[in-house]
């Protein structure tokens, strides 16, 4: 099966003009002074048709100007990239017909016109016979539960709904891809919760394959089944996102809870972090490469009076943080 | 709606029609849309209107003292063709493109323009489209307006007119459209380059306002003027304003085939600016 997104050693350069103090206005007019900057650094990965992949990495990471070399926007300086079989900057026009795309910090809908319209607008520009249109219409008002604001104005939806109606507008011709670019931005928790399902049924029920960037580890959890991490415009991890956890994870959060009042009591071993401790309530961080969790637990349960333990990983957020750092 | 109940159908790959009227049924639905837009702004709408009609009426005072008093023509040219030469240039201003500037520059600098480069369609036309949806609507109500005052106000239209000089302005006035939408993108563009094109537009609009005729009509100017209004693209836009002169019936034919020319230029040059602009793009955060 052909790959729905084929990316070899992908790099981008941005150049731009630095004022020279010493060369004058028409020095620096004339002939400035040119810095460049490598926001791609020759990355290369595959995406099946169906996956579900979250492009993640920290601000400056190079995870937008991936995303837009991916839909045609910007131009590469070296590389390939093939999106459903095309290129996205000579076949620009033949990808976006095939293509949905959302950028959670700009919108594409009409500002002042009901969303209404906006569906109207996309089903002509992207030449969808009307029977089908009103169809799809429809059912992505159900799916994303935007029929009572179908006739409100932009301007005048909250944040989370313009998100699903951003989302609704970008699948109205039903694309086999879609590129998001922080869709939950800005969204409550209850809105991003939504969003996310939204997201997920839509990978699921018709396998749109789905690439996504986001900050925040709950999408990449959520809806995405494989993550790759960009920094410093290079890719860093590229693997299964529960892999994730394993391949990173050496640390394991023990909380214990005692009777009454009691503090816990442990010998001070190394790999063993004290985060908390006090008030019938102690928090451990155990370091699984230095000492193995049967072997901290041992060391806990010698004391008395312990009502419960639990035992958890850290957030994904401070692993791919971790991973960051560590880049 | 619990999206774990999937009562909905919707499947991936529609196919899109993709025949040669698709482009111009998006265009359309661009500029019903555009229309549809302005009318949600009545009272903006009717500002404008007041405005123009306001300074149309100053215009009219001023040309009718100045020209009572030196008593004569200037250039084959009365107070009363010098009006509705001057209002010609006004309703003009209010269906042309000088708006499209200033979005084209400001989604060049923002880089809101990714959400429509990425679309099928052409951004330079659905830009037109969307600033004609916008304009036109300005337009007929400001006509509806201002012709009606003049003819009450002045009485009649210039001796000269005649329903073959109304049909050549009209034709006129269409491409002075494009050739107008075509000059204020192509300025537009060198925000990508230079980091405001703020400059570029106010010399331009300047030029188009002289020798457009806003405030003093062209054949009224030193014949040097004419020259330069013909032979730059900054008087074609406005040659509409030309046929209340006393020799338009026959040179208009000659202003058809200039703008025809300068329409060639410039859509040459935006095209080829364009496609530049694309690939030298970088947006915020990419």
């Amino acid at each position: 099966m052909e790959n729905a997104i084929e990316v070899q050693d992908l790099t981008k350069n941005f150049s731009f003009p630095v004022k020279d103090s010493d060369r004058g206005f028409f020095g620096n007019f004339f002939r400035p002074t040119i810095r460049s900057i490598t926001a791609v650094d020759n990355i290369s990965f595959s995406i099946k048709p169906g996956e579900s992949v979250a492009f993640i990495g920290p601000n400056g990471a190079g995870k937008s100007t991936t995303i837009k070399m991916l839909t045609g926007i910007l131009w590469p300086t070296s590389g390939k990239v093939r999106v459903l079989g095309c290129n996205p900057q000579h076949d620009r026009r033949r990808l976006a017909l095939k293509i949905g795309t959302v950028f959670g910090q700009r919108s594409q809908l009409l500002f002042n016109l009901p969303i209404s319209d906006s569906l109207d607008l996309f089903a002509k520009v992207y030449e969808i016979p009307d029977r089908e249109y009103r169809k799809q219409r429809d059912a992505l008002v159900t799916l994303f539960d935007i029929g009572e604001i179908l006739d409100q104005p932009v301007r005048k939806l909250s944040l989370g709904q313009r998100m699903r109606a951003e989302i609704a507008v970008s699948l109205i011709h039903k694309p086999p891809i879609v590129f998001l670019d922080e869709p939950t931005i800005g969204l409550d928790i209850v809105a991003k919760r939504r969003l996310r399902e939204n997201l997920k049924a839509i990978n699921i029920h018709l396998k749109t394959t789905i690439f996504l960037t986001s900050h925040d580890a709950g999408d990449i959890e959520s809806v995405c089944a494989r993550t790759l991490i960009v920094n410093h415009g290079r890719v860093i991890f590229d693997d299964a996102t529960s892999g994730l956890k394993k391949k990173y994870l050496n640390q394991k959060v023990v909380r214990v809870v005692f009777e009454g009042k009691d503090k816990l009591s442990v010998m001070h071993a190394d790999g063993i972090d004290i985060l908390k401790n006090g008030k019938g309530e102690a928090t451990l961080v155990v370091d699984t490469k230095l000492v193995g969790i049967d072997e901290a637990l041992k060391n806990i349960l010698g004391n008395k009076g312990i009502e419960d333990i639990t035992i958890e990983d850290p957030p994904l957020e401070e692993i791919i943080g971790k991973i960051y750092e560590s880049h | 709606m619990p999206v774990q109940n999937h009562d909905y159908q919707i499947s991936s790959g529609i196919r899109p029609l993709q025949n040669r009227y698709g482009a111009i049924r998006a265009y359309l639905k661009v500029f019903t849309l555009s229309l549809k837009e302005s009318l949600y702004y009545p009272d903006k709408l009717f500002a404008s209107v007041f405005i123009v009609a306001f300074r149309i009426i100053m215009m009219l005072l001023i040309y009718s003292y100045a020209f009572r008093y030196i008593g004569r023509t200037v250039n084959g040219i009365d107070a009363t063709t010098a009006i509705w030469s001057i209002a010609i240039y006004h309703l003009l201003l209010y269906a042309q493109f000088r708006a499209v500037f200033k979005t084209i520059n400001d989604e060049m600098k923002s880089g809101a323009l990714e959400t429509q480069i990425n679309k099928p369609y052409s951004y330079l036309f659905y830009k037109f489209w969307e600033q004609l949806g916008k304009g036109i609507l300005n337009f007929f109500v400001a006509l509806a307006v201002v012709i009606p005052l003049l003819l009450a106000l002045l009485g009649s239209a210039p001796g000269v007119f005649s329903l073959s000089n109304l049909f050549a302005g009209i034709v006129l006035a269409v491409g002075g459209t494009i050739v107008s939408a075509a000059l204020y993108m192509l300025i537009a563009l060198p925000a990508l380059w230079i980091d405001d094109a703020q400059p570029l537009y106010w010399i331009s609009d300047k030029a188009v306002l002289i020798l457009g005729g806003s405030y003093v009509p062209l054949a009224m100017l030193p014949h040097a003027f004419h020259t330069f209004a013909n032979f730059t693209p900054f008087g074609a836009p406005m040659f509409a304003t030309q046929m209340f002169n006393p020799n338009f019936s026959t040179s208009w034919w000659y202003l058809v085939l200039l703008q025809m020319f300068w329409i060639i230029v410039l859509g040459g040059l935006i095209l080829f600016f364009f496609e530049k602009v694309r690939r030298r793009l970088a947006i915020n955060g990419g």
